[in-house]
């Protein structure tokens, strides 16, 4: 069964998001990220039947993320929290992103070109899809 | 941490938040800014656990700036108050080594207090947004703090592409400035001001301000350097264009001048040169150093001259062809007369030297296979180097104007061979003949090698002039330094100290003269064969002086054959009167004065050709210079004629004795008589005293008087044990009161014993006496082998007498008034001719 879960149709265009300043090599010169928040690897595939984002993000729950469509923009944000260790632990590695996240990908569409109600999420195996379908001609 | 319901916020972004309590991370260097992401490396004991902490819990941390100087890690107020919360986003831990970690700017804060110092510091901070601007002034200064840090990039090249690119997409100021500040550029006060800083404007002038002082420090920085590389590149491309201006010009085999042609033409006579192995490798050796010397310096004149020299030496160049004997005498008599004895020697040395060099050349000839053979059968069985040592090195020895000079110039024109003198009349100083060290300024080498780039052959003949004027100075003894070039077993590889490389001396053909042996080092000596030339007889002066002086007078003065007659009675009578010598250089001299006079008589319009007779002489020469002083002055008894030797030929000497009235005591000796013929004096008064009875003379008269010996000229010293019978004979004629012969000479040593002892230099004494028109001559008896050299004219001319002993020499010295003993003198030996 496909879970639909907390997704917003938003009307107004998302203006505060530039294109995000990504960090060039994290060891060697400094660079600049425009939010602290950290974007999860996205696949987005456009077929004639629609579009298919796809991010890898496992370790969520289900209230943890939603997923936003403003005109021209999807956008997938959430939380992965971070669950604290004990006193008694040593780390070693840490590379494993929590806290916000935010992707935005770039999918242009009107009204009417895309049928908003039949966006899927699906989220299984540490994969979160969004499926956008396509309008079909004179469907509507 | 959870999301507020999306429903009633649906635009809300999630948030990091930051706890009010946070671990603080003390940074050495740099600051961490908002938005910026950099790497740490975190060492310090105290900030691996506030970074341990830090990750295990909330992963934020506060970075705080370490203030400069020297404070403890553990004060606080090392650390500024201002701060960024950053997030660790990745961490990883080597072993118990340091922890990299990547932080990301979160949020400007600032430290209230610290609640915790131990085991770290754990601040108490206040989160410091900062005061976002806008306006025209804002944007204008993002927009400069972009150019110039796009021109930083340009000039140092040090901001990487993507930066740039990067920086072009970046729209917020804000954004911008964290961006900029963050880059290394930027000094550490300088970025924990910016930090401080509430409003953005205010950020962004601050900014703009290090940035415009980093930009100009650079673009000066890039400007010297630049300055320096072009000056570096202008010079190497100039060495690099002369380089290859020159390798165009040898190519082209351009010889244009200037030093480069001058180097080619060195390098071009080295290759022609026939240099010895040695030789060559030396001047390659100093042409080199050459080319790399510039020049103006002085070293390059120093070298170039030394290799001018090298080259300037007739390496491998040979003049010497075959010797005709017969040539040889024809142009020896040619040259002179007479001189049999030495024309014979010189005669026997081409000879042996012509057979050498044939039997040489057949036994190479002949090659190895029968060299074996050839060599037994013996025509020539020494190899090259015991030629080499056969070679003898002539020395004339004579007086001067003898001919020695003009003999050595006849046996180079005999051999075919090219002739230079050499004086070495009062050369003191070594160097004269090995050169000197080339460090000196104006170094030359030796004569010799400077002879030798005369001669411009490897063989010529060399006439050493004067060795016996060598002098010895603290310089060094030129004698010594000789030995080397004259002994044949070293010298093919004589070394000069200027050249410094062997050359061959071997092939050249030495010839001293010198006016007396006594004055020659002993070792030098010991090298040479003497030749000895000892003056001409009147005879022979005539015949040299009709066959060649005169002639060659005629021709030095203009004049015409027929033009000057000189008859043989002139002639004898300027070898008599007006000269008296052993050579002929005085009579050329007078010769020379009549061919001038005849001259300006031809000149002045007198007709016919100039008549000179004996008569006529005194007109062209004035009055005689000498004339027989001999019988003028033994004309009373106690002087007596002896005979001397001295290097210009025989001399007559006379021998003066008086009797002073007073006490017998020993003789008075003057006159600059050395020790020998002082003894010799002392022994001829003794043996007059203790014979006095025998020899008819009164022995009151020593008793009575003191025996006084002269010999003039005073002021000339004197030598030599040969005036001993001299000085007998005048002592005994003014004991006896009898006179010596007038037209008698004498010579000989004189023992105690009244024995006479043989001397030297018969012949030259001989020729004094004959010059001087002596007619009688007493000899030792040993001596009567050596009349052989006196040339036949002499002979007849001259009586000689041998002496055994004093009582011979006396009955000859007195005649027939000899004071007579009264014991009968046995009778007087027969006299010969």
């Amino acid at each position: 069964m496909a879970r639909l879960r907390r997704l917003h149709i938003h009307y107004e265009r998302l203006f505060s998001e530039g294109p995000p300043a990504r960090m060039v090599a994290a060891w060697s010169f400094p660079a600049i990220l425009s939010q602290p928040e950290w974007s999860p690897p996205t696949d987005v595939v456009e077929t004639a039947a629609g579009w298919m984002v796809t991010l890898e993000i496992a370790g969520l729950h289900e209230d943890e993320y939603e997923v936003l469509l403003y005109p021209e923009h999807l956008v997938v944000q959430g939380e992965r929290p971070w669950r604290q260790l004990g006193e008694a632990a040593r780390l070693h590695r840490a590379e494993i992103r929590y806290g916000p996240f935010h992707a935005a990908v770039r999918i242009p569409w009107r009204s009417g070109s895309i049928d908003i109600d039949a966006i899927e999420v699906d989220y299984q195996d540490g994969l979160l899809r969004v499926q956008v379908p396509k309008a079909r001609e004179g469907w509507r | 941490m959870t999301s507020a319901p999306a429903n009633e916020e649906p635009a809300a972004r999630p948030a990091v938040q930051i706890p009010p309590l946070l671990p603080v991370l003390p940074l050495r260097e740099g600051v961490i800014f908002p938005m910026s992401v950099a790497p740490v490396v975190v060492q310090d004991e105290r900030a691996i656990r506030a970074v341990e902490d830090a990750a295990r819990t909330h992963r934020i941390l506060c970075t705080v700036a370490r203030r400069e100087g020297d404070t403890s890690p553990d004060d606080p107020s090392s650390l500024y108050e201002m701060g960024c919360a950053a997030a660790i986003q990745r961490f990883q831990r080597e072993q118990d080594g340091p922890i990299f970690i990547v932080l990301q700017g979160l949020q400007r804060v600032r430290i209230q207090r610290f609640a915790q110092t131990d085991p770290y510091f754990i601040a108490a901070a206040e989160q410091a947004p900062d005061v976002p601007s806008t306006g025209v002034e804002t944007e204008a200064l993002a927009r400069r703090v972009r150019e110039l840090f796009r021109e930083l990039g340009e000039i140092g090249r040090t901001v990487p592409e993507e930066v740039l690119t990067m920086l072009e997409g970046i729209t917020d100021p804000r954004q911008l400035l964290y961006l900029i500040a963050a880059t290394p550029f930027l000094p550490k006060a300088g970025r924990q001001e910016i930090l401080e800083l509430d409003p953005v404007l205010a950020k962004l002038r601050k900014l703009n301000e290090l940035l415009e002082h980093e930009v100009s420090v650079r673009r000066l920085e890039h400007e010297v350097a630049n300055r320096t590389k072009e000056r570096l590149t202008k010079q190497q491309r100039e060495h690099i264009l002369r380089e290859q201006l020159r390798s165009i010009r040898s190519e082209l085999g351009e010889e244009e001048g200037g030093e480069g042609s001058e180097l080619g033409e060195l390098r071009k006579r080295i290759e022609e040169a026939q240099l010895p192995p040695e030789a060559r490798r030396e001047a390659e050796r100093e042409l080199q150093r050459l080319e790399q010397i510039p020049s103006v310096s002085p070293e390059f004149g120093i070298a170039r001259s030394y290799l001018d020299w090298l080259l300037s030496l007739p390496w491998g160049k040979e003049s010497g062809g075959t010797i005709d004997i017969q040539r040889a005498r024809a142009i020896l008599d040619e040259d002179h007369y007479d001189l049999d004895k030495i024309k014979e020697r010189i005669l026997d040395y081409l000879s042996v030297r012509k057979l050498r060099q044939e039997r040489q050349a057949k036994v190479s000839l002949s090659g190895s296979g029968e060299a074996g053979l050839s060599a037994s059968a013996g025509p020539v069985p020494q190899t090259p180097e015991d030629e080499a040592r056969r070679e003898p090195i002539l020395c004339f020895v004579g007086p001067p104007g003898v001919g020695k000079t003009s003999l050595g110039q006849s046996i180079a024109r005999a051999m075919g061979r090219k002739f230079l003198r050499i004086s070495l009349g009062g050369v003191h100083d070594e160097a004269e003949i090995r050169g000197h060290r080339r460090t000196y300024v104006g170094a030359l080498p030796g004569r010799l090698i400077q002879a030798l780039r005369r001669a411009e052959t490897m063989d010529p003949v060399f006439m050493l002039d004067e060795v016996d004027k060598l002098g010895v100075s603290f310089q060094g003894n030129p004698a010594a330094a000789l030995l080397e070039v004259l002994d044949p077993a070293q010298n093919h590889s004589f070394v000069d100290t200027y050249l410094g490389v062997p050359v061959d001396l071997s092939k050249i053909l030495f010839i001293c003269t010198a006016n007396t042996v006594e004055t020659i080092s002993p070792p030098l000596l010991d090298r040479m064969e003497v030749v000895t030339l000892s003056g001409y007889t009147e005879a022979e002066k005539l015949h040299i002086a009709r066959r060649y002086l005169l002639p060659k007078q005629i021709r030095a003065h203009g004049l015409r054959e027929g033009e000057l007659e000189v008859d043989d009675g002139a002639l004898k009578r300027i070898i008599g009167d007006y000269t008296r010598e052993a050579g002929v250089r005085q009579l050329e001299r007078e010769l020379a004065t009549v061919g001038r006079k005849a001259a300006r008589r031809i000149g002045e319009g007198e007709p016919g050709p100039v008549q000179v007779t004996a008569e006529t002489l005194p007109s062209l020469l004035g009055r005689p210079r000498f004339f027989n002083e001999v019988a003028e002055r033994v004309d009373r008894p106690g002087v007596a004629t002896g005979l001397a030797w001295t290097p210009v030929g025989g001399e007559i000497l006379f021998v003066e004795a008086a009797l002073v009235p007073g006490q017998g005591g020993s003789p008075v000796l003057t006159g600059m008589l050395g020790d020998v013929m002082r003894e010799s004096a002392q022994a001829a008064v003794t043996f007059v005293r203790s014979n006095a009875p025998a020899l008819g003379v009164d022995p009151e008269v020593f008793q009575k008087n003191t025996v006084h010996i002269h010999v003039p000229a005073g002021a000339v010293p004197k030598d030599g044990p040969s005036a001993g019978v001299a000085m007998l004979s005048a002592v005994a004629s003014v004991a006896g009161g009898v006179p010596v012969r007038n037209d008698t000479a004498m010579t000989g040593e004189i023992t105690l014993r009244g024995k006479v002892l043989p001397i030297g230099g018969v012949k030259e004494k001989v020729l004094a006496a004959y010059r001087a028109r002596i007619e009688r001559v007493i000899l030792p008896r040993r001596n009567e082998a050596d009349l052989e050299d006196v040339p036949a004219e002499v002979k007849e001319r001259i009586q000689f007498f041998f002496a055994d002993s004093a009582h011979d020499v006396l009955e000859v010295a007195f005649g027939p008034q000899r004071p007579q003993a009264p014991a009968t003198a046995e009778a007087s030996p027969p006299p010969v001719h």
